[in-house]
């Protein structure tokens, strides 16, 4: 498996996919703190500045959801790597060579992942120096700061399980994304309908990942909980990924 | 003679259509294996089968080989090479997935082997490539991992007369001196007669004849000919 990890995550480093996730890595965080700094001393920056919860924190904890600009482009861009070794048939090089097809499905799921990780910390990290450079900084909990960190990449990672599953399914882009996005959207929709009624609380504590629009911040036992809770998610989605994959024709 | 390839009963439904249909049949080392049938007949069917592509609704299949990665290799309907990769990195990329250190060179020198030296040092992308060289760079690429058994579906299709004669000259080469079992699947009879030792014809997913290039010989028909006599066996019966 890590001989396939090592192949994958070299070729990709060599990709202009690569190249382009670094370049809007860049940009996005400049091009907000360059907005701030244009608004900055106008009657809306004022009203911006004086936000109470720190808007550096703020854009750190709101970089995570695959709803944002990078998310979605995040999103588009490694799923054209997944679903592209299925659309060149080069994902039957790996069956034939004599690959277990658990072994090919780990790999991929870890290759996706450790994007993932790598590519929203560095985004989340990167818009919080910049418009705190712009805006200030206030000073902030840092315990609480990196567990509520683990809660928002656990979060991710289980929509990148799930996704990733869908593109294994669907070898598609368009319908992986269609159905992601879309089953997504309809849990969102959901909360915000019982949230309403006062009890979105609650199933955002069913469903921790949905909460990755929001900059909500919980206590400790609670984060604990939640994470918990995600990598029960994380765990069943790769699990039904690594069942469905042994059973799906590659054809 | 030591069998490598033994399928029993081995049978492939795709929703409600039987592509192969308790198929036994064996393969020995050192053989060329022809695989002939109409369109749709099962063959590619059964080297996808064979290569753990899709998986058989019944039955099974045994190869003995060592179980080392790259120790079979297998070209299945459209070359499958990364577009985005020009032939080198190709290589490269492969070797890295098998989990062997081969040098730039030994890449190289395969890629010669397989007439592709005119793209060593382009940045040409495979995308661009013309299918024939694509064809030659799936060859290279099944190679790196020096197999002992490769599995060729239609390696004719869409080359010139002079990428045919290379190809054919190729697997003569590669089954004479590296000892390396093929089967080979092709609609161009008059070429798999040039190369193949035994035949297996096949038919909506059955097996229905097996016969050597010497008894061929021996009975001085055609290879066409005697295809066509079953096929027409078939509608008779």
């Amino acid at each position: 498996m890590l001989n396939i990890l090592k192949a994958e995550l070299n070729k990709f480093l060599k990709s202009k996919i690569f190249i382009a996730l670094i370049i809007l890595l860049f940009a996005f965080p400049l091009l907000t703190a360059s907005m701030y700094q244009v608004v900055k001393n106008t009657l809306l920056g004022g009203i911006i500045g004086s936000n109470e919860g720190d808007l550096a924190r703020e854009t750190f904890l709101a970089s995570f959801s695959p709803m944002n600009n990078f998310g979605l482009l995040l999103l588009i861009l490694l799923l054209i790597v997944i679903v592209g070794d299925f659309t060149n048939n080069t994902i039957r090089n790996k069956v034939i060579a004599g690959y277990k097809r658990s072994k090919i499905y780990g790999a991929s799921a870890l290759f996706t992942l450790i994007a993932v990780v790598v590519f929203a910390t560095a985004y989340a990290l990167l818009s919080y120096g910049a418009i705190g450079l712009v805006m200030g900084f206030k000073k902030i909990d840092v315990g609480k700061m990196v567990l509520h960190y683990l809660l928002l990449i656990s979060s991710l990672l289980v929509v990148y399980s799930f996704i990733h599953l869908l593109a294994f399914l669907f070898k598609s882009i368009g319908a992986t994304i269609g159905v992601g996005i879309g089953s997504f959207f309809a849990l969102m929709i959901v909360v915000s309908i019982l949230g309403l009624k006062g009890q979105g609380e609650l199933l955002i504590k069913i469903f921790p990942f949905l909460g990755l629009s929001s900059t909500a911040v919980y206590s400790y036992g609670e984060t604990l909980l939640l994470i918990v809770i995600n990598l029960v998610y994380l765990a069943l989605f790769t699990g039904l990924g690594f069942y469905a994959n042994n059973k799906l024709d590659y054809k | 003679m030591e069998v490598l390839v033994k399928t029993t009963n081995l049978t492939k439904v795709y929703k409600e259509t039987v592509a192969v249909s308790n198929l036994n049949m064996t393969i020995n080392k050192g053989e060329i294996y022809g695989f002939i049938g109409e369109n749709g007949a099962g063959k590619s069917t059964v080297i996808k089968l064979l290569t753990n592509i899709v998986n058989p609704t019944s039955g099974s299949y045994q190869i003995n080989i060592d179980k080392r990665i790259g120790n079979i290799a297998a070209i299945v309907e459209n070359p499958a090479i990364h577009n985005s990769l020009n032939a080198l990195n190709n290589m490269v990329f492969q070797a890295k997935m098998l989990g062997l250190k081969k040098s730039v060179e030994e890449l190289k020198e395969l890629l010669i082997q397989v007439g592709l030296e005119d793209v060593i040092h382009l940045k040409k992308r495979a995308k661009d490539f013309s299918l024939g060289m694509k064809q030659r760079l799936s060859i290279a690429l099944a190679l790196i991992g020096d197999p002992e058994f490769i599995l060729l579906d239609e390696p004719m299709n869409g080359l010139d007369p002079l990428g045919i004669r290379k190809m054919r000259d190729l697997i003569i080469f590669l089954n004479k001196e590296r000892n390396i079992t093929f089967l080979i699947s092709s609609h161009i009879l008059t070429e798999l007669d040039k190369v193949a030792t035994r035949y297996g014809f096949i038919s909506k997913g059955k097996l229905i004849k097996e016969i050597t290039q010497k008894e061929l010989h021996k009975l001085n028909v055609e290879i066409e000919d005697y295809y066509l006599e079953i096929v027409e066996g078939i509608k008779h019966a």
